[in-house]
């Protein structure tokens, strides 16, 4: 039921009691702006450096250089032993140096003055008493786009930054702020000195400053306390005009989906339970929308408010549902083989070729009880004729039904592999239909099934001979980046045909999926994620199975931590803030949830995720560890050596759930387990954990410099016990040569992999410094049994920008693949070949006879084993890590690439199926 | 320089008029073969809704572009590839035609009325509304044919397979071609020209055939075959070319005489393409290289554009003056006798969605209602409430046809 707005849609107003020690108050929209100048609520008027635009809230827009300047002295007005600065702020691109109000200089070992802004994705109020600015600093980063009411206070002994009332940083610090001696502007919405500007992106809904300090208890009041979320929300489109939003709560109570069209809201619809398990659906929705909502609930203490996410109708392409628009057939003969069809076959989307017509009822009855595309087919035009008519004119013909006239149906015109099912009305009638079972075999995809009559044997297709799962983020836990699918032996890109084109496209995700997670194909579906949502999709017919929007997905440089999903036959995992969602993998319907452990919660992120047979297996890292920015050239973290680029997410433990029941087995940690050396074979798990002593022992989940290198150790596990098998300290490995690169005084760990194969376990450091302007992959391969260095072996880089210094490696059964070349895993004997050229910022994949990556023109490239010679599929760009797998016996390329704008590329997703499976 | 822009102004005359069948019709996708979305034919004023029908919401081609550039800081990034947003409209003869995407047949309305008079299935979408001409109706569908049907009854006159296979295979819940026909159909000289394209590493067809026959083989017919192309969106018939736009790839010319590729419009791009008389095209965006809009006029043969209009994405022409938004205003070009600098008259205005000229009337679409200009000085006389953004607009026989993104088309007309 949606209700009315009964909420304040503004939920952090700015509330405290009075003017009385308000020095300043500004409120910068439409209805304060007149031309360039700000109009105050309290203190001087401000002036706009460029002409004032608004967006649909009537809030000024800080884009481009706009910002507001407060005459300087001002400033002096404030007290320099104890004030407030106050404001509600979105900020929507992160930057290195940001400030939301500032009078402030920072020119070398010059500093003065103060600040309440942001450095990248964390809050900061900052002051100067005579020294270096002091930080207060979030240790959490904030999220673009989203509104937060923050307070920095200053009372002579401290600084103390909240953020929607928690106190997050409190910095001892004494004396009198130093005021700027020389001009220092006093500016809102950008930071600007002397010799420096830097305006900010976002919005601000009022800022106020104090002239006392503001006490904690006063704080805590303002703005309604945060939803106690125990699973954080999702959206699921369950139609085109509809959506279930679902979540948690951490204590039970209705819940209220406060949402609208913009920002404001303004609409209300009610969860369906008073329990802690939620669900509310949204009716009614506009095509082509971005809508925005929040969670809330009202209690006896007050308003409960999560944050403002939004979800966008556009990505929406979930099918009608015709169940409640088609009356149920009357004809019991349709509804038992219709029913017994759609019910044997199991699946929810799809396509389902009726073979042979006769009044199109059957067409209807499937329409009605299953969300497939029914597609009639028939040779007899006038057949076809009268039923399209007839469908037409009930306005059912189009989205759902439609019939495909074909000149015979022994040799139908449709592609090999497309069918979920196959069924005949024709036969239903008692006729015969001229389709071959050899025919009919072609057209269905594998899993696929064929019912040509009410309790007639159903046939199903079976996996393709030699076709391969990508059920992780390098295809497997042992992180081989190979899916051994033989693709029906297609070995050059003019072996495929299209099999399948369109959404997802660009719109989808992040601009060209930077160092996204990579998309993942088992069991005939294909899972993909954009910007902050994923999609299932049938690996065959790309028909999409289900879509969700889950604020709280996204998870990017990928090389420098692991991915955040994975998928069995049945279930996809995904690490989701604290948890791992288990969910159907047909349906999309969350199915079970894998909390962290209680005393993590609050603190830590699930952060590695693997599933085995009867196992899944995660890490935590802390909270604000993972990346989650996207604008820029620095977040695609590729600069050699620079810090960014080099920081690696590390985890605090590593565990392991029983994957059928969730309940928790075992839990392992001593020190920093870096997240992109975790990888899992048969009952073993390896890594590299550093320890080092605790009084260096970074405590944020993002480390950086030698400090993690210096006190490495390569560790073995027991994946059911979670015991230690073998250890391995890495600098007593007795070949004191093999770490030569990464002991050089200047070096650095530009990316570092962990993979298993057939000989042990390999651990590939790429490490630049070592050498002026060179860097080197260096291999190191540990004996499975004791952790003994098997060889290690060094290659070159080929160039230290783009993806030349970040490879991840591709193994194969007897060698390793980095470019611009590899090795052999017997020996560690560097290869007599090389493969390319490839260039761009993906990384490699493989087939069983083949390796896929950026190459000729940018294009994506098959470069084949046999023929040892690249082909490229034209204006095909991958995205910037990987979205080409070679699985399910096809190439699936879902849409990664979109937003590069340098050149004309297709931006779709795309299916490619071998012409040997076409042959009929 | 001068002496160009001399020759220039004399060669414009009306970029309007081919195949028209007389002054008061719309016989094809923005009125004539140089899509300059000008008619000489007028409205009467003040107009009121007639009839709407609800055509089924389009399933466009493609997806809507990426949300931003990143990694170059550029957002509001536009489409390249809407050539399909609604189900535009054709009309003449008392009659209003469209193609739908929604189920994948061309229709005939009753101008009058808005009632079916025929409707005729493909295996496929229609993206692009029919041509007329001559009692005939052309059209090009998805499945990789062209048609041709008689106007009045929908009686199939001929059909080609475009495409070199009958293979269908699956996008975005239909069954299409490898090779649709995406271009619709477009009617000169008594022939008709489509192509059969999608990917550029599978080989792309041009075809000119015998309008009235489908003959391939008749005198100056051919089928042209060209690698490395996405021959996409309502091609354009130059002096001696014809221009295929290709979405995210710049337009292309090809010889009228076989089908040869005879020039890439480097500084052109999208499916927002304007022929002037003298082959000069305004066109785009370009590229997605800046986050804002742009079209560009071109010069056949020139390496740069000889004008760049920003933050704009639709243009009509009418005669020599260019109507397009730029900027926060409406602004009137004479495009001949400058680079685009000569404007007559700039009214700030929102951005519309699509904008023609009838006569003395200049009509923009917007999210919710069309509004009527004068052409004389930009100042608004009319406006009507539709449902959607108005994508598509036709002024036939005294009526404004406005075809929206929800799948409706409006009829408006004299009281």
């Amino acid at each position: 039921m949606i209700r009315p707005l009964l909420l304040p849609t503004c939920l952090y107003l700015l509330t405290l009691p009075a003017t009385a020690g308000v020095l300043f108050d500004w409120i910068p929209t439409s209805d304060h702006v007149s031309t360039s100048t700000l109009k105050a609520q309290i203190g001087p008027d401000g002036t706009l450096s460029d002409p004032a635009t608004f967006d649909t809230e009537n809030l000024l827009e800080f884009t481009g250089a706009q910002h507001v300047e407060f005459p300087e002295e001002l400033a002096d007005r404030i007290p320099t032993k104890s004030f407030s600065v106050e404001a509600e702020v979105r900020i929507d691109r992160p930057q290195r140096w940001g400030s939301i109000i500032a009078s402030s200089q920072d020119n070398g070992s010059y500093e003065r003055g103060w600040l309440l802004g942001y450095n990248n994705d964390r809050f900061t109020f900052k002051l100067s008493t005579g020294g270096a600015l002091v930080d207060s600093a979030s240790p959490k980063p904030f999220s673009p786009g989203q509104w937060a009411h923050l307070i920095g206070v200053y009372n002579g002994s401290s600084a103390r930054l909240y953020v929607d009332g928690v106190l997050v940083a409190n910095v001892p610090v004494s004396g009198a702020v130093a005021r700027p001696d020389i001009p220092t502007p006093f500016v809102l919405g950008a930071y600007k000195d002397a010799d420096e500007f830097y305006p900010m992106h976002g919005r601000v809904r009022r800022i106020k400053i104090h002239d006392t300090a503001l006490p904690a208890a006063e704080i805590t009041k303002l703005g309604p306390r945060p939803y106690p979320f125990a699973v954080r929300p999702s959206v699921r489109f369950l139609g085109p005009d509809s959506a279930e939003v679902s979540w948690e709560s951490s204590t039970p109570g209705r819940g209220i989906v406060v949402f609208g069209t913009t920002s404001k809201l303004g609409q209300t619809v009610e969860s369906d339970s008073d329990a802690t398990t939620h669900r509310a659906t949204i009716t009614d929705l506009l095509p082509g929308t971005v809508y925005h909502y929040r969670i809330a609930s009202r209690t006896t203490d007050g308003l409960l408010s999560g944050k403002v996410h939004t979800f966008d109708t556009a990505l929406n392409e979930i099918p009608v549902d015709l169940s409640d628009v088609i009356p149920a057939s009357t004809n019991k003969a349709v509804s038992t083989y219709a029913a017994q069809a759609v019910d044997e076959a199991n699946f929810k989307r799809g396509f389902c070729l009726v073979l042979g017509l006769t009044d199109g009822n059957l067409l209807r009855e499937l329409a009605r009880i299953s969300g497939l595309a029914i597609v009639g087919v028939d040779s007899d035009p006038a057949r076809v004729a009268r039923v399209r008519q007839s469908l037409h004119a009930e306005n059912l013909y189009g989205p759902r039904i439609s019939i495909t006239a074909v000149a015979d149906l022994k040799s139908l015109p449709f592609t090999s592999c497309l069918a979920n099912l196959i069924v005949s009305e024709q036969t239903l009638a008692g006729q015969t239909i001229a389709t071959p079972r050899t025919e009919i075999e072609r057209l269905l995809r594998p899993g696929g099934l064929a019912q040509l009559a009410v309790n007639a044997t159903p046939n199903r297709r079976p996996k393709l001979d030699g076709s391969g799962d990508w059920s992780h983020q390098y295809a497997d836990p042992a992180n081989t980046a190979n899916t051994n699918d033989k693709l029906g032996g297609a070995n050059s890109t003019t072996d495929y045909s299209l099999q399948w084109i369109g959404r997802p496209g660009a719109d989808f995700g992040i601009d060209r999926n930077p160092r996204m997670p990579a998309p993942l194909s088992v069991n005939g579906r294909l899972f993909h994620q954009g910007l902050d949502r994923m999609v299932a999709l049938d690996a065959y017919n790309g028909q999409t199975l289900w879509a969700i929007e889950a604020p709280d997905l996204r998870r990017l440089n990928i090389p420098h931590d692991c991915g955040n999903w994975c998928a069995d036959d049945d279930s996809l995992f995904v690490a989701i803030s604290d948890r791992a969602w288990a969910l159907d993998a047909e349906t999309g319907v969350r199915t079970n949830t894998f909390p962290l452990t209680t005393g993590q919660r609050g603190t830590h992120d699930w952060g590695f995720i693997a599933c085995t047979d009867d196992l899944l297996i995660g890490s935590s890292v802390p909270v604000g560890a993972q990346f989650k920015d996207f604008w820029g050239k620095a977040m695609w973290f590729d600069k050699a050596g620079d810090p960014t680029a080099t920081a690696v997410v590390c985890s605090d433990n590593v565990f392991a759930y029983n994957k059928q029941d969730a309940n928790g087995l075992w839990a392992y940690g001593r020190g920093l387990i870096i997240n992109s050396t975790i990888t899992i074979a048969g009952d073993r798990i390896w890594f590299v954990e550093s320890r080092p002593p605790e009084a260096d022992r970074p405590t944020e989940g993002r480390v950086t410099g030698k400090v993690l290198w210096d006190h490495a150790h390569v560790v073995c596990l027991d994946n059911r016990t979670g015991s230690v098998v073998w250890e391995q300290p890495l600098n007593a490995v007795e070949d004191p040569g093999a770490l030569a690169h990464l002991q050089h005084e200047k070096s650095f760990v530009q990316v570092a992999y962990g993979a298993h194969t057939k000989t042990g376990f390999l651990l590939l450091l790429s490490v630049g410094g070592a050498t002026d302007k060179e860097g080197f992959y260096n291999y190191l391969l540990f004996d499975e049994t004791d952790g003994g260095l098997a060889w290690h072996q060094a290659t070159k880089w080929t160039s230290n920008h783009h993806g030349s210094h970040m490879a991840h490696p591709v193994v194969l059964k007897d060698r390793v693949y980095v470019e611009p070349g590899g090795v052999q895993l017997a020996d560690g004997e560097i290869l007599d070949h090389t493969f390319g050229p490839r260039e761009g910022c993906a990384t490699v994949v493989a087939s069983a006879d083949s390796l896929f990556f950026r190459g000729i023109n940018r294009c994506l490239t098959q470069w084949s084993f046999d023929s040892r010679t690249p082909s490229k599929w034209s204006r095909v760009r991958p995205s910037c890590w990987i979205n080409m797998l070679p699985s399910q016996g096809l190439m699936l390329i879902p849409e990664g690439g979109g937003g590069c704008s340098c050149g004309g590329w297709m931006e779709t997703s795309i299916g490619l199926i071998p012409n040997t499976l076409l042959i009929k | 320089m001068t002496a160009r822009i001399l020759i220039t102004a004399l060669l414009l005359a009306h970029v309007a008029g081919a195949n028209t069948a007389d002054d008061t019709s719309w016989p094809t996708y923005r009125h004539d073969t140089r899509r300059s979305g000008a008619t000489p034919a007028t409205l009467t004023l003040p107009l009121a809704p007639a009839w709407t029908h609800d055509a089924g919401k389009p399933r466009q081609a493609w997806s809507g572009p990426a949300k931003w550039d990143a990694y170059s800081g550029n957002d509001g990034l536009q489409s390249m590839r809407n050539f399909d947003p609604c189900h535009y409209t054709t009309a003449a003869d008392g009659r209003v035609y469209f193609g739908s995407s929604a189920d994948d047949a061309a229709h005939c309305l009753d101008a009058a009325t808005g009632k079916r008079v025929w409707t005729h299935f493909t295996n496929a979408p229609v993206r692009l509304p029919p041509s007329l001409a001559d009692g005939l109706a052309w059209f090009g569908s998805d499945d990789g044919h062209a048609y041709c049907v008689d106007a009045a009854t929908g009686e199939l006159k001929w059909s080609k397979r475009a495409a070199p296979s009958d293979r269908l295979i699956a996008s975005n819940g239909k069954l299409i071609s490898p090779w649709p026909v995406r271009t619709g159909v477009l009617i000169d000289r008594g022939k008709a020209w489509f192509t059969a394209s999608l990917v550029p590493w599978e080989r792309s067809y041009l075809y000119c055939v015998d309008a009235e026959t489908g003959n391939e083989k008749a005198e100056g017919c051919f089928v042209a075959r060209h690698h490395e192309v996405t021959l996409q969106g309502a091609m354009l018939a130059g002096n001696d070319s014809v221009y295929i736009p290709q979405g995210r790839a710049a337009p292309l010319a090809f010889s009228r005489t076989d089908g040869k590729h005879t020039g890439t419009i480097g500084n052109a791009g999208g499916v927002t393409c304007v022929l002037l008389d003298d082959d000069r095209l305004l066109a785009g965006p370009e590229n997605q290289k800046s986050g804002d809009s742009q079209i560009r006029l071109t010069a056949p043969g020139e390496k740069k554009p000889v004008a760049t209009f920003n933050h704009t994405s639709r243009a009509t022409v009418d005669r020599n003056l260019a109507y397009l938004h730029s900027g926060q205003n409406l602004r009137a070009i004479d495009i001949a006798k400058s680079d685009g600098k000569d404007e007559r008259w700039s009214v700030k205005r929102a951005a519309p969605a699509e904008l023609i000229v009838a006569g003395p009337h200049l009509i923009l679409g917007y999210a919710g209602h069309v509004d009527i200009l004068s052409t004389a000085d930009g100042k608004q006389l009319a406006t009507f409430e539709v449902e959607g953004t108005a994508h598509g607009l036709t002024v036939a026989a005294g009526r404004l046809l406005v075809s929206t993104d929800r799948g409706l088309i409006h009829a408006f007309a004299q009281p």
